[in-house]
């Protein structure tokens, strides 16, 4: 057990000879794999917890009102940010919030409907299976990356296994613990972006040492499948953004 | 017991993308009778993990008719509502549309009765996936200049249905298991790597151009279902809404 705290501790402070010494295992996948969802499912317990204890409680009238009221108040200060607006979008506006109350309602009506459990039992098996669920879509969008930058490293001139790929690449989850910190106000999101950043490094190290690649070409397949998703995105948004102009200056 | 527990080692060695699982397939004497007794195996037993998951998710959820009644008044307190209520022949194609969801919606809603039909219908779904996906993939191989024989093909890439073992994880309610796609996409790579002693090139090309041909035909058949579908519509609302 402590020889395996010892290799994340040296695969968090990115030390080559613990990423090699794991690429050489013949179980690295399975081991990396476990390691990620363990470490995923640590990341998420506490917001997971906390969800549950919300959860366990009826939505009481005056929880209701304090959050329609909030919501309210925050479409208020919004519109007020808008310069002068028209009799429709003011109507528009109107008609959102009397939905947005008429949804809040069905929302509350369907939390305190009865199930054959007890609701403590029930709402339990939710968190649960939300908590598993949420560590389980991490790992789904850890391999769907995966394939891209595994694909970009071997067109680069990598020649690792797929195994040892997966593997290593799966450690960039140790980091990445640093999300259980996420719920607290504030300073929780900036303390899960530097596990997730830290995370971007551990990533990249372990495609060098998987692929055997130098640093610069395991940073380019790394981040290539992003910077492409990325510009993809920014075409069919300006292609929309000008769709959306050339309709209203038609309108 | 052993004969049992075998297929389960073999697939957790397979989804984990151990060479020697694939190997040790290809070099069966019968692979292909091997390939189909996994399945089986694997699809019955997910069939009973559904019953438990979708029975405890019956138990842990409202029912449809109690969802829906609560939905409904709210509904009826919307502006809109007094607008359609003005209409009565706009109102009894509204009514005909929300029932016809909730029929939907109650049908493929989790329930212990419709979670047994899992017991057939998961090994028999797997069986087929795999028997058009390994013939597609044998004939690919092949053509990009593999060596493998069908029934090797076959004994392999029935061990690409290992991600499926992540199903087990359904046992508890409300678990949603994400990128099975991708992960026997790769499990399929390494069958046809290791049977037909392919380039990694070729081998993405040999796992990838089944499913870009079965994805090209759902696409047709979705077409040709849709203008059905849109056709039978049109002629059941065209006298309902003037």
């Amino acid at each position: 057990m402590s020889a395996l705290l010892t290799t994340l501790r040296d695969i968090a402070l990115l030390r080559t000879p613990a990423y090699e010494q794991f690429r050489d295992r013949p179980d690295a996948m399975k081991r990396g794999v476990l390691i990620l969802l363990v470490c995923f499912l640590i990341a998420g317990s506490l917001a997971s917890a906390i969800g549950f204890v919300v959860s366990v409680r009826p939505v009481n009238q005056e929880d209701a009102d304090q959050f329609r009221d909030e919501f309210q108040r925050n479409m208020e200060q919004w519109q007020q940010l808008m310069p002068q607006q028209d009799p429709a979008m003011q109507m528009f506006m109107q008609q959102f919030l009397d939905n947005f109350e008429s949804g809040f309602r069905i929302g509350a009506a369907v939390d305190s409907l009865d199930t054959p459990l007890p609701r403590g039992l029930a709402r339990g098996f939710q968190a649960l299976g939300g908590w598993l669920s949420s560590a389980l879509g991490q790992m789904g969008a850890w391999l769907a990356y995966a394939i891209w930058v595994l694909l970009f490293a071997k067109l680069l001139g990598g020649n690792g296994g797929v195994d040892r790929f997966l593997g290593l690449t799966a450690l960039f989850a140790i980091p990445n613990l640093l999300g259980i910190f996420s719920p607290i106000p504030c300073a929780g999101p900036f303390i899960a972006f530097i596990g997730w950043v830290w995370g971007v490094a551990v990533y990249v190290k372990a495609v060098q040492v998987s692929q055997r690649l130098d640093t610069g070409k395991a940073l380019l397949a790394a981040l290539l499948p992003a910077l492409i998703v990325a510009v993809l995105v920014m075409i069919v948004a300006f292609v929309a953004l000008l769709a959306i102009i050339a309709a209203a200056s038609q309108g | 017991m052993q004969a049992i527990t075998k297929p389960f080692g073999l697939l957790w060695d397979a989804l984990f993308l151990q060479r020697e699982a694939y190997a040790r397939m290809r070099d069966d004497d019968n692979p292909f009778v091997e390939g189909l007794f996994v399945l089986v195996v694997l699809g019955v037993a997910l069939g009973l993990v559904g019953i438990v998951g979708a029975t405890l998710e019956w138990a842990s959820s409202p029912s449809i008719s109690a969802i829906r009644d609560a939905i409904l008044p709210n509904l009826q307190q919307m502006p809109w509502w007094q607008f359609m209520e003005q209409d009565p022949q706009l109102q009894a194609t509204w009514f005909r549309i929300w029932n016809g969801i909730w029929d939907v919606v109650q049908a493929t809603a989790p329930s212990p009765a419709s979670s047994l039909l899992g017991l057939i219908l998961v090994p028999l779904g797997l069986i087929v996936a795999w028997l058009v996906y390994g013939l597609l993939a044998y004939l690919f191989a092949r053509l990009l200049g593999g060596l493998g024989t069908l029934n090797q093909t076959l004994g392999a890439t029935a061990l690409a249905a290992a991600p499926q073992l992540l199903n087990a994880l359904t046992v508890l309610p409300f678990v949603v298991i994400f990128s099975l796609g991708t992960w026997t996409l790769l499990c399929n790579y390494m069958a046809l790597r290791v049977v037909h002693g392919l380039s990694w090139q070729r081998s993405v090309a040999a796992a990838l151009l089944p499913s870009v041909v079965l994805v090209v035909l759902a696409i047709l058949l979705g077409v040709i279902v849709s203008i059905v579908l849109g056709s039978l519509f049109a002629t059941m609302f065209a006298g309902g809404i003037q």
